[in-house]
C-alpha cells in the first residue's frame, strides 16, 4: 500500500533522513521506532507531503506521491495525526472531530464514523462541548486519534501516540490502535519511542537510527532481537 | 462552496434588519451627528474586513489603509478622468483593492506572525509612497480635491448628508452581514482552523494557501469599497488615508472591539471613532491613548469590548 524507497531528507543543511526504506501492506499495525531525533517524526512528514524529500520515492497504492501538497495527500487518504496532537484548540470537541471529516460530504457515514469515536473513547462524547485546548493531555490524544479517523483514513499515521501521558493511559491507547485495525480495517503507522509498546501492538516494525531504517521484523521478532532488547527496551 | 443553510442566513439576516431600522431616525439628531456617524460606518466596514484577516485567519496585517486608499484613489480616478459613475467606480475600488491584496497575499503566503506584520507594513508604506510620488496621477501629497459625489438618483441628491447617510447604512449593513455569513459559512471555519494551527489545517486536507488568498481578498475588497464610499463624501483625499497611523487606527478599532468577533470590531469602530471626537482638542495624544488602550484591553480583556459584553451578559444570565 505505502512504500518509501530510499529516502533522505534535511531541515536546511541538516540531514535528518540519510536512508530509510519502509514499506505498508493493507491492514497492517506498522510501528517505527527509535530514539528522540533518529529521524521518526521526519519520515512521517515526508510521507504527509510536510517535507519535501532530496532523493528517493515514496509510493501509495502504486503511484508516487512526491511532491504533492499537504492537503492533496490528505485527500488520497493519508492522514497524519501529528506529533503535538494537532487539534484546532479553541474549537469543540465535536467540532474538531466535524473539522476532521473536512474533505468528505457523505453526511451518513460521517455520522456512522463519530458514532464509532466516541464508542471507542465514550469521555469525548461526555465533553463534546468543552474547548478543545482545556482536555487532559490523554484527552487530546485521544481526540487527536478521533479527529484522524473522522477523515476515514486509508492509512492512519500516529505520530508518539504515548508522549507524555501516563502509563496507564498509553495502554489504553494503544488498545485502541488495535481495536481501530480489527475493527474497521484502517491501516496504521506509528512512530514510537515506547519500543515495548509499539513491538507488542503492531503486525511489523521498523528500527530508525541516526536516519537509517536499520532493522526490520514482526514485533515479535524483533522483541527477541539482542539488539532492540538492548538499546530499546532495557533488558 | 458557501456550506451555510438558508435558517442560519435569515436568522442572521434578522438582527442586521432591525439594526438598520433603529438606525434610520438617526440624522434627525442633526448635521454633526450624521456626518461622524457617516464617518463611523465606513471605519466599521474596514475594521469588520480586517477582523476576517487578523482575527479569524490569524494574519496579521499593518497595512489596511493602503487597500482603503487603494479603493479611494481608484474610484476617485476613474470618475475625474474617465468619467465613469462613482456607483461602478466604488465596486472597481473594491476590486482593485483585492488585486492589490492578491499582489501581497500571495507572495506572504509562507510568512507568519511578526514577519508577516513587516510585509504588511512595508506594503502600506510602498502604497503610501507610490500616492505621493506619482504626481502626475495622483497630485502627490496635494490630494485630490472636487472629487464627484454620487450621482443623484431622480429627486435624491448624494452631497446632502442625510441622503449620504441612507446610502452608507445601506452599504455598512450589507458589507458587514455578508461578512458575517462568511464567518458562519464553512470557509469561515476553515480560517479558524488555519488561525489555530496551519499545519492541523493541513492535516484535515485543506488548501491553506488558497484559503489564506481568500481571506486577503474578501478583507481587501470590503476596504477598498469602504475608501470609494469615503472619497465620494468628503469629496477629497490625500495620501493621508494611506498612512501606518491610519493603518493602525484601524487594527486598534479590531483589537479593542475584541478581534475574530466580527461584532467586537464594528463596535471597537464606534468607540475609538466617537472617543477622537470626544478627543478632538487633544489630537495630538490620540496614539497615546489608543495604545494604552490597547495595553489594558490586552492585558485585562484580551476579547476586548465583545468580551466585556459577553462577560457582562453571562453575569446577567447566571443570577437569574
Amino acid at each position: 500500500m505505502l512504500k518509501v524507497d530510499n529516502v533522505s531528507a534535511a531541515y536546511g543543511k541538516a540531514l535528518a533522513l540519510k536512508e530509510v526504506s519502509l514499506r505498508v501492506e493493507k491492514g497492517e499495525i506498522v510501528s517505527l521506532i527509535g530514539a528522540n531525533g533518529a529521524g521518526k517524526t521526519t519520515t512521517l512528514r515526508v510521507i504527509s507531503g510536510m517535507i519535501r524529500p532530496l532523493k528517493g520515492e515514496v509510493t501509495f497504492e502504486g503511484r508516487s506521491i512526491v511532491g504533492l501538497e499537504p492537503y492533496q495527500i490528505t485527500s488520497i487518504g493519508i492522514i497524519h495525526v501529528p506529533e503535538g496532537r494537532g487539534l484546532f484548540p479553541e474549537m469543540t470537541v465535536r467540532e474538531n472531530l466535524e473539522m476532521g471529516a473536512f474533505l468528505r460530504t457523505d453526511k451518513d457515514s460521517i455520522n456512522e464514523d463519530l458514532e464509532f469515536v466516541y464508542s471507542l473513547f465514550p469521555v469525548l462524547k461526555e465533553r463534546e462541548k468543552q474547548l478543545a485546548g482545556t482536555l487532559s493531555g490523554g484527552e487530546q490524544q485521544m481526540l487527536a486519534i478521533g479527529k484522524g479517523l473522522m477523515g476515514n483514513p486509508k492509512l492512519l499515521m500516529l505520530d508518539e501516540p504515548s508522549l507524555g501521558l501516563a502509563p496507564m493511559l498509553v495502554d489504553k491507547i494503544f488498545e485502541t490502535i488495535v481495536q481501530i485495525n480489527k475493527e474497521k480495517g484502517t491501516t496504521i503507522l506509528v512512530a514510537e519511542q515506547n519500543a515495548y509498546m509499539a513491538l507488542t501492538s503492531s503486525h511489523r516494525a521498523y528500527v530508525i537510527e541516526n536516519g537509517v531504517t536499520v532493522m526490520e521484523g514482526t514485533g515479535e521478532e524483533l522483541l527477541g532481537n539482542e539488539h532492540v532488547r538492548k538499546a530499546y527496551l532495557g533488558i | 462552496m458557501l456550506g451555510i443553510s438558508r435558517k442560519v442566513v435569515l436568522e442572521t439576516a434578522k438582527y442586521y434588519i432591525v439594526a438598520a431600522l433603529l438606525l434610520i431616525p438617526l440624522p434627525l439628531a442633526g448635521d454633526y451627528v450624521t456626518h461622524v456617524a457617516i464617518l463611523v460606518m465606513l471605519y466599521t466596514i474596514t475594521a469588520a474586513s480586517l477582523d476576517i484577516l487578523v482575527g479569524y485567519t490569524g494574519r496579521l496585517s499593518l497595512g489596511h489603509a493602503a487597500f482603503f486608499a487603494v479603493g479611494a484613489y481608484t474610484s476617485t480616478l476613474l470618475a475625474m478622468n474617465l468619467g465613469v459613475s462613482p456607483w461602478i467606480g466604488i465596486f472597481a475600488g473594491g476590486i482593485m483593492a483585492s488585486i492589490f491584496g492578491l499582489i501581497l497575499g500571495i507572495p506572504s503566503l509562507k510568512l507568519r506572525g511578526p514577519y508577516l506584520a513587516i510585509a504588511t507594513l512595508g506594503f502600506g508604506v510602498v502604497v503610501w509612497l507610490m500616492l505621493i510620488n506619482l504626481d502626475w496621477l495622483t497630485r502627490g501629497p496635494l490630494g485630490i480635491p472636487g472629487i464627484p459625489p454620487l450621482p443623484s438618483i431622480g429627486p435624491i441628491d448624494f452631497r446632502n448628508k442625510v441622503s449620504f447617510y441612507y446610502v452608507a447604512l445601506l452599504f455598512t449593513v450589507i458589507s458587514i452581514f455578508l461578512l458575517h455569513l462568511l464567518t458562519k459559512s464553512r470557509a469561515g471555519r476553515i480560517f479558524v482552523a488555519i488561525r489555530e494551527d496551519e499545519d492541523a489545517a493541513l492535516s484535515i486536507g485543506v488548501d491553506v494557501p488558497l484559503f489564506k488568498v481568500y481571506a486577503f481578498l474578501v478583507a481587501t475588497f470590503f476596504a477598498g469599497i469602504s475608501g470609494g464610499l469615503y472619497a465620494h463624501y468628503l469629496r477629497y483625499i490625500s495620501p493621508e488615508i494611506s498612512t501606518l497611523s491610519e493603518s493602525i487606527y484601524m487594527l486598534s478599532m479590531t483589537i479593542i472591539g475584541g478581534f475574530g468577533t466580527l461584532i467586537g470590531p464594528v463596535m471597537g469602530a464606534i468607540v475609538l471613532s466617537l472617543l477622537q471626537e470626544l478627543l478632538r482638542s487633544y489630537l495630538e495624544y490620540r496614539y497615546l491613548i489608543y495604545g494604552l488602550l490597547i495595553v489594558l484591553v490586552m492585558r485585562f480583556f484580551p476579547k476586548g469590548i465583545y468580551g466585556i459584553i459577553e462577560l457582562f451578559l453571562e453575569k446577567a444570565g447566571g443570577g437569574k
